[in-house]
């Protein structure tokens, strides 16, 4: 897939950019090597990782660099899967005692989370593929989110939301995602 | 008190007494100017000033106070009136990145942020692009605002849809 051109890659200039992105490539094999992952994965940070259970992480995942690293915690059973060409922004944490899965293509805001399990409640959560989870947006154990859809910044999703679809508060309500921006 | 000074070597502004805790991170090619007698606490957790443009702009009003985990992204422009205070893991942003439509790597238009003089943005608050906020306004721990809601002097903003609470 062709690289995007990225806001938080506009930044740097080009002779360092790839040099960083190679290091990038180095960095997420170490930081992965308990995963299965795939290939032109880049981590411009650093990501901490939990993988006592099976983690897949798909070709061209990005870790983006901020403040804070990311996290992916596995516990020993659970499943964590995250699809080819997603980006995690700084801060966001997966954490799973059972699964989750993440689909293609999708956007985690900085600091979002997911979880599979509260308060001893566990149940598997499922983003389908083009998903654009919000900054600092919560999904909650059970919850299913289908292709293309958004969760507005700030959200806490308990409840399924459909494809091409808006979840946006606390908790998070639905509606269909217009085609023109708003 | 020079450390804090060297901390934000890269801004292109910075007042008097500035003070600097912790790590802050001024990161692109906008320029970020800093007033007078402001307190950056990333102590507990980084601060980041993210620009993405030469012109991108981020100013911080003199006494202004920003705490730990702070982000604060401009494309195009975000003002911060004196006195105003951010807390922890606050998050301000003029451009939302990413289009709700189509290709989703195209990066919308910005809308530029107003802090008030002496407003507060409460713990894990987001300002989205065109958010409005007033002077001596409240905006509560965990609301998102955005333009929908441009937030009066003196008001208060509570919750996700977030709304002003009534006068009381």
């Amino acid at each position: 897939m062709r690289q995007p051109e990225l806001p938080h890659r506009s930044l740097r200039d080009d002779p360092g950019e790839r040099l960083r992105r190679m290091v990038g490539r180095v960095r997420a094999r170490w930081l992965l090597r308990g995963c299965d992952a795939g290939r032109r994965v880049c981590a411009w940070r650093s990501v901490r990782v939990v993988s006592e259970g099976n983690v897949r992480v798909g070709d061209g995942v990005q870790f983006w660099s901020g403040p804070l690293a990311q996290e992916i915690v596995c516990l020993r059973g659970a499943e964590v899967e995250i699809g080819a060409d997603s980006m995690l922004n700084a801060g966001v944490s997966i954490r799973a005692v059972q699964k989750v899965r993440i689909g293609a293509r999708c956007l985690l805001g900085a600091l979002a989370l997911v979880r599979d399990e509260e308060n001893g409640r566990v149940a598997e959560v499922s983003i389908a593929d083009d998903v654009w989870i919000g900054h600092g947006a919560i999904v909650c154990p059970g919850v299913s989110i289908g292709r293309g859809s958004v969760v507005g910044a700030g959200s806490v999703v308990r409840v399924d939301v459909p494809a091409s679809s808006l979840a946006v508060g606390n908790p998070a309500t639905i509606r269909p995602l217009r085609t023109q921006n708003s | 008190m020079l450390f804090s000074r060297w901390k934000l070597r890269r801004c292109a502004r910075v007042g008097s007494s500035p003070s600097v805790r912790g790590r802050v991170s001024i990161v692109g090619p906008g320029s970020v100017q800093v007033g007078d007698d402001v307190l950056l606490d990333g102590a507990w957790a980084p601060i980041e000033l993210k620009t993405f443009d030469p012109d991108s702009q981020i100013v911080l009003g003199d006494r202004v106070r920003i705490e730990s985990g702070t982000s604060i992204e401009a494309v195009a422009s975000v003002r911060i009136g004196a006195g105003a205070r951010l807390g922890t893991f606050s998050k301000v942003m003029d451009n939302h990145f990413h289009s709700l439509a189509g290709d989703r790597h195209v990066r919308p238009s910005s809308d530029p942020v107003e802090i008030g003089e002496g407003a507060a943005i409460g713990d894990r608050a987001v300002l989205l692009a065109g958010a409005n906020v007033g002077a001596g306004a409240l905006v509560r721990a965990g609301a998102v605002v955005g333009r929908r809601l441009p937030v009066p002097a003196g008001a208060v903003a509570s919750g996700h849809p977030s709304r002003l609470e009534a006068d009381g």
